[in-house]
């Protein structure tokens, strides 16, 4: 089924910096050239938008502009019309963009798994009436409502992230951020995990993933990646894959069967890339069966 | 031998209602300069396992040999004074070392465990030098930066420093690639390698990363409720066991002999990684199956 992708964007970073500062050995403060350098770009309703590159390179400073936990130093930052720089208007973007990050045990604040997702909506002042059906659905929605009263600390990482993206979705925001929400997670963690954002951007969300893993951005609609701040390449997941030697020139890897494929293409066999390993394989059979 | 474990148990909270049995009889045996990788699910073990090799956790049952010392030694004064010397024979590195630096400088950091030991300074500072140098880091640069002032990378790297300047015979990693960018896995792992092959460590790496596994390590042990599961050479594990029956994921590479050789067609040499399997799929392509 195709996504509805709705072209009209929903956040607009123009020419967006944010340096980080550093102090001497005298105390004397110093701009630095880590962090967002320049960012001009737009994020559409429903997209799945992944962001790659280097440790350093500025993902997860950017991120941290989508919701307001950084505040721009140049250029301007538009969520759905609104100025995270009006304190009043930050709030109502904190509420539209949720965020999950890497470690899940940093993100816990009680000691119940429903106390825990009820936390921010809590905070917002919501009725009782209505904080109990958001915590039932937002734990619906990860498929963890039979550990709502449940300790946090016996789940398991992919099982504690879901429960964090429940406590994001608790706040009914229109944009999920995750950054790096997957890393510290095992395989089958990882793959709960981005099942139950696929399945939410298919129901609309729209998803803005950082991550180091190739293959989860292989499932994004767009993928930006970004270097010293700026971005380096911005395209479809093929499109991105494709270009194989840039991607290393950026800090990164092809996948592994791209880059057999390419390296059979480059000594003469008849190959290109597959959609998967197994594709290939098949296909290494019939060009190696000939001979 | 460089650690010989048998019938190795052990459990979480006893005799309580949250009584975890993590280690279930565990014999194997490690070999002087192996390069390890452990597996396994989160919950199987293999943390549990790790911890026990430099008595981080202290062995209920079964009796456990690390580099000639006895770690289930039971008179208090013989097992202070083995604790003692086990600490400089196995180091540990834990999931995200850069997180547990500490000191003002690079420098002061690597020196804290050589100096703890009680050793000359001059002797400290060689080894700081050394260490340093080893993980690749320029030690005129970083030596005298803060720890939280370099990048990632290199974080990780001078968390490894100050785990190397112990002089360990034994290396032991908990997933020490978690995090990293690609390029920077790839830099830690040829790191691991050239500890390995050059220096002659023995690595034992935890990891979940079945790519890196497959690619870098002699030996696969995977551990699966508190048992061992399977304990073989790594690439007969991923290329003979279906391994998806047991919640691991397949190597891409291992996908691909295994899909070649069911058609019959067997390449030359091991092929673990890009590069070698590129060259084998071309070598038969140009000469056929007939030299294989």
């Amino acid at each position: 089924m195709e996504k509805d992708v709705n072209r009209a964007p929903v956040v607009t970073l123009t020419d967006v910096v944010y340096n980080y500062r550093e102090y001497d050995d005298k105390g004397e403060e110093k701009i630095t050239n880590r962090g967002v350098n320049g960012v001009s770009l737009s994020i559409y309703k429903g997209e799945f938008l992944a962001l790659v590159g280097r440790n350093g390179s500025g993902k997860s400073t950017l991120a941290k502009m989508l919701n307001g936990l950084l505040l721009a130093q140049k250029g301007k930052v538009d969520v759905y019309g609104l100025d995270p720089t009006v304190e009043k208007e930050l709030y109502q973007i904190r509420a539209r963009v949720g965020m999950v990050f890497q470690n899940p045990d940093n993100q816990t604040v009680a000691s119940i798994v429903e106390d825990d997702v009820a936390f921010g909506p809590e905070n917002l002042g919501i009725p009782q009436k209505e904080l109990r059906e958001r915590v039932d659905t937002a734990l619906a929605d990860v498929n963890m409502l039979e550990y709502a009263t449940k300790t946090p600390s016996r789940l398991s990482g992919g099982q504690k992230q879901r429960v964090a993206i429940a406590g994001a979705l608790a706040l009914r925001p229109k944009i999920l951020v995750l950054d790096e929400a997957t890393s510290m997670l095992d395989p089958e963690g990882r793959r709960d995990v981005m099942e139950t954002v696929s399945k939410l951007n298919d129901c609309g969300m729209t998803v803005v993933a950082i991550t180091h893993f190739m293959d989860e951005a292989a499932r994004a609609d767009r993928v930006i990646a970004l270097q010293n701040g700026k971005i380096a390449m911005e395209g479809t997941p093929a499109e991105i894959f494709a270009q194989h030697e840039k991607l290393e020139e950026l800090g990164l890897k092809t996948p592994r069967d791209v880059e057999l494929a390419l390296a059979l293409k480059e000594g003469g066999l008849d190959i290109e890339p597959k959609e998967s390993i197994f594709e290939l394989g098949e296909e290494l059979c019939r060009l190696l069966s000939k001979t | 031998m460089s650690i010989t474990v048998k019938d190795l148990s052990y459990v979480y909270n006893p005799k309580s209602p949250y009584e975890t049995v993590a280690l279930d009889g565990i014999t194997l045996e490690i070999k002087t300069g192996e390069f390890v990788a452990v597996c396994g699910r989160t919950g199987s073990g293999k943390t549990t396992f790790v911890q026990h090799l430099n008595a981080l956790v202290t062995s209920q049952s079964g009796e456990l040999v690390v580099e000639g010392l006895n770690l289930t030694e039971k008179n208090k004064k013989l097992r202070r004074e083995m604790l003692k010397k086990l600490r400089g024979k196995v180091g540990m590195v834990f999931q995200y070392p850069e997180y547990q630096l500490f000191a003002g400088t690079v420098y002061e950091d690597v020196a804290f465990g050589p100096t703890n030991m009680g050793l000359p300074k001059e002797e400290i500072d060689d080894r700081v030098r050394t260490a340093i140098k080893a993980v690749g880091l320029d030690f005129e640069r970083i030596s005298h930066q803060s720890p939280f002032e370099i990048s990632g990378g290199e974080k990780r790297r001078a968390a490894l420093a100050g785990v190397l300047a112990m002089n360990p015979n034994i290396l032991v990693l908990d997933e020490p690639t978690a995090g990293l960018d690609p390029l920077g896995k790839e830099e830690i792992l040829n790191l691991v390698v050239k500890l390995n092959k050059e220096n002659g460590l023995t690595v034992i790496m935890v990891s979940h990363d079945v790519n890196e596994v497959y690619e870098y390590t002699d030996r696969t042990i995977v551990f699966s409720q508190g048992k061992v599961l399977f304990n073989m050479a790594t690439r007969d594990l991923f290329t003979r066991v279906d391994v998806a029956n047991y919640g691991l994921e397949e190597p891409q590479l291992a996908i691909i002999s295994k899909i070649l050789a069911k058609n019959g067609i067997v390449l030359k040499g091991e092929n673990r990684n890009v590069k070698d399997m590129a060259a084998a799929i071309l070598a038969y392509a140009k000469e056929g199956g007939n030299n294989a």
